[in-house]
């Protein structure tokens, strides 16, 4: 069972103007991509060139659907597909693309994943 | 590389917080690529054997959900990093923050950034928008919503001083590129005022810093939007943010471009402004001198309210004055017709005829003693009074009003809403009476006093004997003054017989033998001579306040 670890911060909370305790997950290190590369190939004996050639072909999967418009399915990991922030109008007249805030690739989990986020173990400490 | 093409939709929608239908954009999403594609796709790409490519996700996709489950952020390769989030309910400190943690947790979360050189592709991705189903949505303009002040079009981007901007039913302020919202999030309370462009009306609303609400990207107060909250008008000429305590924090001036289309941004009556779906109160009678500030009124040759052509008495320098007397009531819209007869704008209004409005008397004194409605009061014959009128309204009444003793005279000298100062002079026994539109608002009896055969026709200097009338203005501060009085039965007035109006004023001394009163003066005052409770002389002495450096 995985498990993480939450801190408590004070942190100025900007819509109601106040200092309040929030909860931030304790990240213990930033797993580099030939980290995660290496670590792949030792555990599946597949060797390190492929699975960097495969993140690369995924990437490039990923240019030409997402940013067409598709969502892409990464198997048990989940979805990558477009998210934007766009504003709302009351007209249709003023109904542009004008409007959009920002357009970003957004990642939704499989149900695989939701179960083991689940039955992530999680504990508090500073 | 070939940039990508992204469409979104606009669709209606209710928006929760402020209960109104609004067209929310979503982004087109066209098909789900499924995994096996995704695998071919790659393998294609990358010229590894199928197999291959699903072997390698699944070793990377394990590496991947164990480290990011375990609390890492994680990099794949040329794509981003996923990182775990938290979701949990804001505690006030650190030890109820711990306390109640497991209460408080919401949700646990995988989050992807994407990597700079995919941020940048994003960046250079085409937009189009596009209009989804109408079908039953009706907009804001369409709906002739009258409230609607000022709109600022999305479409504008950004405002900055001095812009010209085209407003007309846009949903949002957007001050240098940021909504105001943003702006002042978490600041204390602002004030925002609205300047329209005919100078004649300035509305300002307090926005309490918890009314502004960041993830409604506009200002709302009650959840009611900012455009919703603004008075009627059609253009914004100026908007000025400032703090509580008045210091202004932006100000920015906006002209309104030249336009062929007529439009009504005020009405004014009375000097107050006209708000569409107003009812407006008139008396029977009434001529009603209306102002009316527009755009483009040249356009106009009449105005009609209701099916009456009303009258226009000035037109041009962006306004139209015209007069209407109403003689009905219930609604008559104020209608702009240009010269074919077209109907340029309309101004919803009604008409109702208001109370009458009749004076009304509370109290009249003479010299200072009452009158009493209904009653006889003494007066001596001749002699002349002050009379001090209070009640309502009584700026309507004229000396018509009063009716007085055959020989007496009366004459305004005063007049105002709550108070109307009179002279009666020679004033002779009978009924004094005031009546307004045939109803009698007071009447008195007034009789003639013994006066124990005392009459004062005058006073006289010491130094020629000279007679003046019956009165004489002393300035405050003289101190000891000496007047010799003319009359009849002089002699048998002692000082107690002279009364003054301020306590100030003293008689220190009266000499029957050779009728020579002393008196002191302090303030501004009268002194009124009375027999037998009557006063024989209206006001002897008139006591002014000096002036400085006045004549000698």
């Amino acid at each position: 069972m995985a498990a993480i670890k939450v801190k408590g911060v004070m942190q100025r909370v900007a819509v109601i103007d106040q200092n309040k305790a929030i909860a931030k997950p304790v990240r213990y290190s930033t797993v580099k991509g030939s980290e995660l590369v290496s670590y792949a190939a030792g555990s599946s004996h597949i060797p390190a060139s492929q699975l960097l050639a495969c993140t690369l072909a995924i990437r490039e999967a990923v240019s030409y659907f997402v940013l067409n418009g598709h969502h892409v399915d990464l198997g048990k990991f989940g979805y990558l597909g477009m998210r934007g922030k766009i504003g709302s109008a009351m007209d249709p007249e003023y109904a542009s693309a004008d409007l959009v805030k920002r357009v970003t690739v957004g990642y939704t989990p499989s149900t695989d994943i939701k179960q083991l986020i689940a039955n992530i173990r999680i504990t508090t400490g500073v | 590389m070939k940039k990508g093409i992204l469409n979104i939709s606009f669709n209606p929608r209710k928006v929760g917080f402020s209960g109104q239908t609004a067209l929310v954009a979503s982004v087109d999403r066209y098909s789900t690529i499924a995994y096996k594609d995704i695998v071919a796709y790659a393998a294609k790409a990358a010229a590894v054997p199928e197999s291959s490519i699903t072997m390698a996700m699944e070793a990377i996709y394990d590496a991947l959900s164990y480290f990011v489950l375990n609390g890492h952020s994680v990099e794949v390769p040329n794509l981003g990093i996923f990182r775990l989030t938290v979701k949990c309910k804001a505690a006030n400190t650190l030890e109820d923050f711990t306390a109640g943690f497991n209460e408080n947790l919401r949700s646990v979360n995988i989050r992807f950034l994407p990597c700079s050189e995919l941020k940048a592709q994003i960046a250079s991705t085409s937009i189009n928008a596009g209009v989804g189903d109408l079908t039953g949505y009706t907009s804001q303009a369409q709906m002739g919503v009258s409230r609607v002040f000022a709109s600022y079009g999305s479409n504008v981007g950004e405002l900055e001083d001095g812009d010209v901007v085209a407003l007309s039913g846009l949903s949002q302020v957007v001050v240098n590129g940021t909504r105001l919202s943003r702006s002042f999030v978490g600041a204390t309370p602002v004030s925002v005022t609205f300047v329209v462009p005919d100078g004649n009306g300035t509305q300002t609303m307090v926005l309490p810093a918890e009314c502004i609400r960041q993830s409604y990207k506009s200002i709302a107060i009650d959840g009611r939007k900012l455009r919703a909250l603004c008075p009627t008008a059609t253009y914004l000429a100026a908007l000025t943010v400032s703090t509580e305590g008045g210091t202004v924090v932006r100000a920015y001036t906006f002209s309104v471009p030249e336009g062929d289309d007529f439009a009504i941004n005020s009405i004014y009556l009375r000097g107050s402004r006209v708000t569409a779906g107003d009812t407006i109160r008139f008396s029977t009678g009434e001529t009603l001198a209306f102002t009316m500030n527009a755009v483009n009124v040249g356009q106009v040759a009449a105005v009609f309210v209701g099916n009456q052509e009303a009258d226009i008495t000035a037109i041009g320098q962006g306004a139209i004055n015209f007069n209407y007397a109403p003689t009905a009531t219930g609604n008559a819209p104020i209608t702009v017709r240009d010269d074919e007869d077209q109907v340029l704008a309309t101004f919803n209004v009604s008409f109702a005829e208001q109370a009458a409005v009749v004076p009304a008397i509370t109290s009249i004194t003479a010299n200072g003693d009452p009158l009493v409605n209904g009653s006889t009061t003494q007066i001596v014959a001749g002699a002349s009074y002050q009379l001090a009128v209070a009640g309502q309204n009584l700026n309507l009444l004229t000396a018509n009003s009063f009716s007085v003793p055959q020989g007496t005279t009366l004459t305004i000298t005063s007049q105002s809403a709550s108070q109307l100062l009179m002279t009666i002079a020679n004033t002779q026994a009978g009924t004094l009476a005031c009546s307004y539109n045939g109803a009698t608002l007071f009447s008195g009896t007034l009789v003639a006093a013994e006066t124990g055969g005392v009459a004062l026709t005058g006073w006289k200097e010491r130094a020629d004997g000279s007679t003046y009338g019956m009165s004489i203005t002393n300035e405050v501060g003289e101190g000891i003054n000496e007047v010799y009085l003319a009359g009849t039965g002089l002699d048998t007035l002692t000082a107690a017989n002279f009364v003054s109006s301020s306590d100030a004023n003293t008689v220190t001394a009266y000499d029957p033998a050779t009728a020579c009163l002393t008196y002191q003066v302090q303030a501004a005052g009268s002194i009124y001579v009375r027999v037998d409770g009557a006063t024989v002389a209206t006001y002897l002495f008139q006591v002014v306040q000096s002036s400085e450096g006045g004549d000698e």
